[in-house]
């Protein structure tokens, strides 16, 4: 990965939230309150309607690991990318409807040599996504490992 | 008010496919096995936001989801298909540590912390 991006940004993404497909995320991810699954108990709820788990932010920040990926200038190699570290801050409850805007950043570039002495690269990514009405309902550090070749 | 909660959830073998569906996120390392080992790894990985989602699962229940104000993960091991992982927490009040272990009692998140209202 090049370090050269840091301070790059990534065009906004914009994510129209829909019921189906958080039932749909609820199932895959075993979460199975009826805030997020059952619409006419949703309906009766503060929030008058389905609602996203808060980890749904994978779902409409998906787009965007769609540029870091296709993005030549940063260069990942994406069979050799695994997950390293998440970190999310919850502002606000995104319900069914809402539609979200994505910004992005990488904030560092790095690599870090393992105890059996491979080099990994890491790659640290900053969202921000806002609602429809310009409220900020999460903020993301996305730390994503291209796993080095073994010697 | 202090208490322990816990649970554990079975990974089904295809988890990891409808976490695929759902999310968009088909890198071949989740949904092809073969494609997957011949990267190193022992099968098919299922995706670390599945298991975040989870684990975000876990800490809210069936409470409102706005009690969740942050968490914090750290992918340690992989998460293979049939795999159990079993997630506690000490504490519901304000910051938590929260743990997330296999079935061998491997770490699959560490250094886990959330902010519960």
């Amino acid at each position: 990965m090049n370090r050269e991006t840091i301070g790059k940004t990534y065009p906004p993404v914009v994510y129209e939230v829909g019921q189906e497909k958080i039932r749909e995320y609820a199932r895959a991810t075993l979460q199975d309150n009826p805030l997020y699954t059952e619409p006419e108990f949703a309906a009766l709820s503060k929030y008058g309607t389905i609602v996203a788990p808060p980890s749904f932010v994978a779902v409409y920040c998906g787009e965007m690991f769609n540029q870091l990926f296709s993005d030549e200038d940063l260069g990942i190699d994406l069979p050799r990318i695994v997950h390293g570290e998440q970190e999310f801050k919850f502002r606000k409850v995104v319900r069914s409807g809402d539609i979200i805007t994505s910004i992005a950043k990488i904030v560092d570039v790095f690599s870090k040599q393992s105890d059996s002495g491979v080099t990994h690269e890491f790659g640290v990514l900053k969202t921000e996504s806002k609602n429809q009405r310009g409220q900020v309902v999460c903020e993301g550090i996305w730390t994503v490992i291209q796993r080095g070749i073994e010697g | 008010m202090n208490e322990r909660k816990k649970q554990t959830f079975t990974i089904d073998k295809y988890l990891p496919i409808y976490y695929a569906g759902a999310s968009g996120d088909f890198n071949l390392i989740h949904i092809d096995p073969e494609f997957a080992r011949k990267q190193g790894l022992k099968a098919n990985i299922l995706q670390g936001l599945c298991t975040l989602g989870i684990a975000t699962g876990f800490l809210v229940g069936q409470d409102d989801p706005d009690k969740l104000k942050s968490i914090k993960v750290r992918f340690a091991n992989p998460v293979l298909p049939g795999d159990k992982l079993t997630f506690a927490i000490e504490n519901t009040d304000a910051e938590e540590e929260f743990s997330a272990v296999n079935q061998r009692g491997d770490e699959v998140l560490s250094d886990c912390s959330a902010e519960l209202s």
